[in-house]
């Protein structure tokens, strides 16, 4: 609205709107502030439990004082109508008020010239351009004392509304219950609340208060002084709890409820007026019971179940924590027969600790426990929680398996597919990767293959104490050929150009790989078929133990006898289980020819077992018998059966290796004898030489004699010191020989006899020599206690050596002695030369053939390797048999024979099992009861003296593992 | 005579849903006829039988045990079951069921529990569990083996066709005459009796068999029970049920490829050492080995292979006719030929005589399952070098290791290349080791020689379907099926190609374990 007419129109408007605007916050101010108070009044009067009448009443009141202030606020609004608003002009500039007014009349006056209209108006609007319209906006209509004072009772009403009676008021206006209510009616009924806590006892905690106890968290079982200050005039106040309701008692101003702590809920107050009038309080309460957590208790050590000798020691360490204390703490030991064993580590009586730290030991050996019985511990805590009772913490349960000749066997098996598993590793990275032709490249490749292979060699380092002949023997030859083709093949991996050298090792070694793969997987169903025979012969013994206990059950029941029975079964269950997966593992490797049959039997004597349970459960002890007969007869057969199986497999894959050791061993033995022979002859051919010498020979150089005398005192030294308690009679004598001819040799020295001499020499070398290797036998089954028969062998050992030295010393101090011979001894010594090189050769013969393979089994590397070696004497001795020195060609014999023999006796000890009774051997019974023969040839008091030594060494310490072994073995012998 | 006549007039008249003629034959008629019916292995006709004739006559015991046996006949075990009881309680010592007393009890017990599944005129029960996947296989083939078979023999049945698979050796041998040692000795996993098919789950052998044509095999020696009235020998029924045992499948009567068979009967026509037919008296499954029950096999069924080439469905129709008439079966077929039995068998030795030299193929063992091992299957690997390969394969396979194992498993293959056992092992590492190609030629060279071997054919439908040759995946899958149907491999294969049965087959497949390469 551009034109003069306009812009009146508009300040007119402006004053209007600012008049409305002060107007309305007056009615605004004025309203509320009368219906605050007016509220705030009625609150009151009203109070908490006010009927529904007098809220309606009430409320009529707030709303008739409210309309009130409102109409009082109004009225200045009935001034601004028309040309009212003008008003507000005059009443700052009166000068103003006739212009305008005659500006306004005119705008609608036609009578009048136009032109004096709008120079009237325009001299107005330039008049009003100094006084706009918010100049004259009316702030006179607030600034009222009546509205102040209104006001200020609205604030004081206001702040008034915290008081109980007020905001009991305030509640019931603002939530009147309209029409039926079921049960109490909702009000604010309650002031506030407290509450006095007393613990339990056994929290050792300080009594509490709180204000303001509308969410309770308490211990359960503490007891509470719930207190209640009720609005008005409460004449009762009841606190419902779930569950139950507790009456408050008064006490002064208050009300006091006494409960204790022991259920979550909410917790409503019940108020009933003087009139008889019940209120339920509007606030929402609540209790929440807090409970004791029992004790958190930890096994630190062992981590897991653990296999344990009988006689280490198992460090239980454990760790307990309780917020309030652990009163009690217990190691719980469960026994095989179900027996539960408790040991106090914190007694009741004790102070309780918050924490507690400790290690306890356990021994197994005293819950004389059968092998592979197995006892489970744990640990148990309690509190002091006399509320609910002791809270009680337990650990995690370790199972403790007693080591055993059982868990021994298992652990083989594992080694050996550990080995199996391992060498898989080294062979697999061969052939997943061609050998590449860079020397680089092929040399990442072997690094990457020496990862397992040294894994391998780690193993097979450490062959533990395997049992059954051939075992031991082969792995050990396995590694000898598995060192032996890495060393070449390293040093194929110097320069580029060996590539095809590389190619061929490798080729060399993945074959040597495969076929141990095949040998240790032979070796483990060996061992996994001899474990399940081991079982079934244990079976027989429990079953045995079985029937026993049933005839004890038959002469009368006790609990002992009962809990032994089932421990018994329990065992023979958990052997059989153990059978079972012995069978199903060796399944994965051998044919089930070997074990189906086995299998089906394991299944029949489980029914029978069970049988026996059952029969024994339902008090039916010929029934149970009779069980007990079919679970004989299928374990013997089972027993039987699994025997043969074991033989079948060990005759299909090691068979043939098997006979070619035995037919080795026996050209070995004739290569001995052989040996022995020619150094017989020899010697003979050198002591009639050393005769004719010495009869024409009568003194000898003197550093020569005194060389002579210091070794034969070095060897009488070396004499005296076996220690004499090692030596049985026999030996004793063979001591003694030596000495004799020790003596002997000194008086021919003395005597200028030299051929008496040397001849005495080689009888002391032989004496010695005899005297060492018979120790050497003895310590060979026994080493004595504390190792004093090895000890002994070792010194007599020593002893033969210098005394050979002695003999070869006088021998050399001989002139000439091929100088002496006659040509027939000459031509002699030629064909002895002669079948010395045939016995070479045949050496070398076997040496070869026990390199080579048999049935997929190498035979014996490290037998080849002692034959190879044994060829070098034999060879010196051709050598000195051709020169005509028959003295050192008897020096070389001797020794081919000697290490002929060691190496007989050690294929022999394998043969028959040295590690301890074979597996094989014991399931046969012919083998079984084979006898020990005692060597022909000694007196009584060598017998004595032979027991005694075995008794002295079976009370020796056995090598671990070998306790069971040794024990049988010492048994037999000694019978 | 008479019995045939009426039995065959009831049989026909039963077929066409009317009454049976038995309200115009007096007691002892129908008897005889319900006997005849029963040895037809009819059992529903003979139900019926014998209801009309208790409405007029009394129930004495040998009703009884007739009614045992028609219950049983018709599969309503607990009934036949109950009525043993009865007679043993009535009369223990006269009871006439012998020893098939025993066996309807441990019938009736070893299928209690049993499932039944009915599709038209065909029935399978089945032990409830892993043998349900095999139902509708069972059906399929039920269905065309009756379409091909009824038309091949003229005669068809009436009762409904009743299939029990077992899942063991321990349920068919209860269930049977046989013993397990027999079962396990001759591999025999199947039989046809008392009107009904019986068939050793799939899953009770080691690799299953071919179970698909076992069905089909015993269809034939139930039909030809009817035709014959149960009078043909032994020799004939198997020569003609071996014969006719893949036709359903074809639309030709022909002899199935059986190498190793071939070989043996080439073996033996050199060495002289062909059986006498009449020493498969008085059952194949009762020979001492199982070598000689596939020579008893070959021998026959190359005999009727040559007689139905000569002669047709119509000349065996003729003949079974004639011994259903109780004439000798010998004769009865050298009638049918116009010349003497002699010149039959004659023509047929000199025909083996002319017969290619077949390629070298070793009987493959069947080993029951739970009582062998892979140890077992490499056992029969004959070559000690390869045998030990294989062994080396396993282990590392076992360990993860299938690139080393896919070497040594070449290594075995190089070694041994016309063992099965090798081959098969090979493909599956070749395969898993990502080289389907280098599988392929070795698989087909195994089936030529050992078309049964369900891990070749597993492996040749995963090998095809690898390289997208789906249409051969699809066939080799489904023979490795009706060979092996425990095996996932061809269910997850067949349900990867666009076949109706594509979500069944996926269904199973998760079933059984999922795809494995």
């Amino acid at each position: 609205m551009g034109s003069s007419a306009g812009r009146l129109t508009e300040y007119r408007r402006q004053l209007r709107v600012a008049a409305a605007t002060v107007l309305a916050v007056r009615i605004a101010a004025a309203g509320t502030a009368t219906a605050v108070a007016s509220f705030v009044l009625v609150a009151w009067v009203l109070g908490p439990m006010t009927p529904l009448v007098w809220l309606c009443i009430g409320w009529g009141v707030v709303f008739g004082m409210t309309a009130g202030a409102v109409a009082w606020s109004i009225q200045p609004m009935l001034k601004l109508r028309g040309h009212g608003a003008l008003g507000l002009v005059a009443a700052q500039q009166p000068a103003l008020l006739s212009p305008l007014q005659s500006a306004y009349e005119l705008q609608h006056e036609q009578s009048f010239s136009r032109e004096l209209v709008v120079a009237q108006r325009v001299r107005l609007l330039r008049a009003l351009d100094a006084s706009p319209a918010r100049r004259f906006i009316p702030w006179r209509w607030l600034v009222q004392p009546a509205l102040a004072a209104t006001l200020l009772v609205a604030a004081f009403a206001w702040w008034s509304l915290d008081f109980d009676r007020a905001a009991a008021g305030r509640y019931a206006l603002l939530n009147a219950q309209v029409g039926e209510i079921e049960g109490a009616r909702t009000s604010h009924v309650v002031a506030r609340t407290g509450a006095d806590l007393r613990f339990p006892e056994y929290m050792e905690r300080v009594q509490e208060h709180i204000e303001g106890a509308d969410r309770l968290i308490v211990p359960r079982g503490t007891a509470v002084e719930y207190m209640i200050t009720p609005i008005g005039d409460a004449a009762r106040v009841v606190v419902e709890l779930p569950g139950r309701h507790v009456e408050a008692t008064r006490v002064g101003d208050q009300f006091v409820a006494s409960f204790v702590a022991d259920t979550d809920g909410s917790l409503e107050i019940y108020v009933e007026s003087t009139r008889g009038e019940r209120r339920v309080d509007h606030r929402a309460r609540s209790i929440q019971v807090q409970l004791d957590e029992p004790p958190q208790v930890h096994l630190i050590a062992p981590e897991e179940d653990m296999v344990v000798e009988s006689t280490q020691p198992v460090l239980l360490q454990h760790n307990s924590k309780d917020d309030h204390g652990v009163q009690e703490l217990t190691l719980i030991i469960k026994l095989p027969s179900g027996e539960h064993l408790r040991r106090e580590i914190l007694r009741p009586a004790d102070d309780p600790k918050r924490e507690i730290y400790d290690e306890t030991a356990l021994h197994l050996e005293e819950f004389s426990l059968a092998p592979a019985d197995a006892v489970t511990v744990w640990l148990e805590a309690k509190d002091g929680n006399r509320v609910d009772g002791p809270g009680i913490g337990r650990s995690a349960v370790r199972t403790l398996t007693l080591a055993s000749e059982i868990t021994r066997r298992r652990d083989r098996i594992v080694e050996l597919e550990k080995l199996m598993d391992t060498l898989l590793a080294a062979l697999a990275i061969r052939l997943e990767q061609p050998l590449p032709k860079g020397l680089k490249q092929a040399l990442k490749r072997r690094n990457a293959s020496m990862i397992p292979y040294n894994g391998v060699m780690s193993l097979l380092g450490n062959v533990g104490d395997h049992r059954g002949p051939r075992t031991i023997p082969l792995l050990l030859d396995m590694k000898k050929r598995l060192e032996r083709m890495h060393q070449r093949e390293a040093s194929a991996y110097r320069d580029v150009s060996q590539s095809s050298s590389r190619a061929r090792f490798d080729q060399t070694i993945v074959t040597e790989f495969e076929q141990d793969v095949l040998l240790v997987a032979d070796l483990t169903s060996e061992a996994r078929l001899n474990d399940a025979a081991e079982i079934a012969r244990e079976m027989r013994q429990l079953r045995s133990e079985l029937a026993s206990l049933i005839g004890e059950l038959r002469r009368g029941q006790t609990p002992e006898l009962q809990r032994a029975l089932m421990a018994a079964l329990d065992r023979a269950e958990r052997r059989l289980d153990a059978l079972r997966q012995q069978l199903r593992e060796a399944m994965r490797y051998v044919p089930g020819e070997f074990v189906n049959r086995q299998s089906q039997q394991a299944n029949e004597s489980s029914d029978a077992l069970r049988s026996v349970r059952e029969a024994l459960a339902a008090g039916d002890l010929d029934a149970a018998e009779d069980a007990l007969r079919k679970l004989d007869q299928t374990v013997e057969a089972m027993a039987q059966a699994l025997a043969q199986s074991e033989d079948s497999l060990v005759e299909a894959r090691f068979g043939p290796r098997e006979r070619a050791m035995m037919k080795a061993t026996d050209t070995i033995r004739d290569l001995e004898v052989e040996q022995q022979r020619l150094a017989d002859n020899a010697r003979q051919a050198g002591e009639k030489a050393v005769e004719r010498i010495s009869g024409k020979e009568t003194s000898l150089a003197s550093e020569i004699r005194g060389e002579l005398e210091k070794i034969a005192k070095e060897v009488s030294e070396l004499l005296g010191g076996v220690n004499e308690e090692a030596l049985g009679p026999y030996e004793s004598s063979l001591q003694g020989r030596a000495g004799e001819r020790l003596t002997d040799f000194q008086k021919a020295l003395q005597g200028g006899d030299l051929g008496e001499a040397l001849a005495m020499a080689n009888r002391l070398a032989q004496a010695a020599n005899e005297l060492a290797k018979d120790l050497e036998l003895s310590a060979m089954m026994f080493r004595g206690q504390g190792g004093k028969t090895a000890d002994a062998a070792a010194q007599a050992r020593e002893a033969a050596a210098r005394a050979q030295d002695l003999r070869d010393a006088a021998q050399g101090a001989l002139p000439d002695v091929a100088g002496s011979l006659t040509p027939r001894e000459r031509q002699q010594l030629g064909k002895q030369a002669e079948r010395q090189g045939e016995a070479q050769k045949a050496t070398h013969q076997l040496a070869r053939r026990l390199r080579e393979e048999v049935g997929g089994v190498p035979v014996s590397e490290e037998a080849a390797e002692t034959l190879e070696s044994i060829e070098r004497p034999m060879q010196r001795a051709a050598q000195a048999l051709e020169e005509g020195d028959p003295l050192e060609a008897t020096k070389q014999q001797d020794a081919a024979a000697d290490q002929l023999r060691r190496l007989r006796q050690h294929l022999e000890s394998q043969r028959r099992n040295s590690g301890g009774a074979g597996g094989n051997d014991k399931g046969k019974g012919t083998r079984s009861q084979q006898r020990v023969e005692i060597p022909a040839g000694r007196s009584r008091a060598d017998e004595l003296a032979w027991r005694r030594r075995v008794l002295d060494a079976k009370n020796g310490a056995p090598p671990e593992g070998y306790q069971q072994a040794v024990d049988d073995y010492y048994e037999r012998l000694l019978r | 005579m008479k019995r045939a006549a009426l039995f065959l007039g009831c049989a026909l008249l039963a077929s066409l849903s009317t009454s049976v003629p038995a309200e115009d034959a007096n007691g002892s008629e129908v008897l005889e006829l319900l006997e005849a019916s029963l040895a037809a292995g009819e059992g529903t006709p003979a139900r019926l039988l014998l209801q009309r004739y208790l409405e007029h006559y009394a129930r004495t015991s040998r009703v009884v045990e007739l009614e045992v046996l028609a219950e049983f006949y018709s599969g309503d075990y607990a009934k036949a079951a109950a009525g043993v009881a009865e007679l043993r309680k009535t009369a223990p010592a006269a009871n006439g069921l012998g020893a098939l007393a025993d066996v309807i009890v441990d019938t009736y017990e070893t299928t209690k529990n049993y499932e039944t599944f009915t599709h038209d005129n065909f029935e399978v029960r089945y032990e409830p569990g892993p043998d349900e996947i095999l139902v509708p296989y069972a059906i399929d083939t039920l269905k065309a083996a009756s379409d091909a078979l009824e038309a091949e023999l003229g005669v068809k049945m009436v009762s409904p066709v009743r299939l029990e698979i077992y899942p063991d050796a321990e349920s068919l041998a209860r269930v049977s005459t046989l013993s397990v040692e027999a079962i396990r000795t001759t591999g025999t996993i199947a039989l046809c009796k008392w009107g009904r098919l019986m068939i050793a789950s799939p899953g009770a052998l080691m690799h299953g068999y071919p179970w698909l044509d076992t069905i089909a095999h015993e269809y034939v020696h139930l039909l030809m029970t009817k035709a014959t009235l149960d009078q043909s020998p032994v020799w004939l029924q198997e020569g003609l049920a071996k014969f006719l045992e893949t036709r359903w499948r074809q639309d030709e009567a022909s002899l199935g490829h059986d190498p190793a068979a071939s070989r043996l009967l080439h073996e033996a026509v050199a060495s002289d050492g062909l059986l006498g037919f009449d020493q498969l008296h008085p059952s194949v499954a009762l020979l001492p080995t199982q070598e000689a029950a596939a020579l008893a096999f070959a021998q026959v069924s190359s005999f009727m292979e040559m007689y139905y080439g000569q002669h047709g469905s119509e000349g065996v129709q003729q003949a079974l006719r004639r011994i259903g008439e109780g004439e000798d079966a010998k004769k009865a077929l050298a009638a049918v030929a116009g010349v003497p039995w002699k010149t039959l068998e004659k023509r047929w030795r000199s025909g083996l005589t002319k017969e290619p030299k077949p390629p070298s193929a070793k009987l493959m063992h069947r080993y029951l399952k739970g009582e062998a091992t892979e140890q077992d299957e490499l056992a029969g690997v004959e070559l000690e070098r390869a045998r030990n390969y294989v062994r080396l394969g396993d282990l590392l396979w076992t360990r993860s290791r299938p690139a080393a194992a896919s070497v040594e498993y070449g290594k075995a293959h190089e070694a041994a290349p016309a063992d099965p056992v090798v081959a098969s092992r090979y493909a599956r590492s070749a395969i898993a080791g990502g080289r389907p190609l280098e599988a392929i030629a070795p698989l087909k060279q195994t089936l030529l020689r050992y078309p049964s071997h369900a891990p070749a054919l597993s492996s040749l439908a995963t090998a095809l379907f690898r390289i997208s040759n789906f249409g051969g995946a699809r066939d080799a899958a489904s023979l490795a099926i009706a060979h092996n149907p425990f095996d996932p491999q061809p269910h997850c294969i067949l349900s990867k190609l666009p076949l109706p049965q594509a979500e069944s087959e996926a269904v199973l497949c998760t079933r059984l374990g999922g795809m494995r390469e």
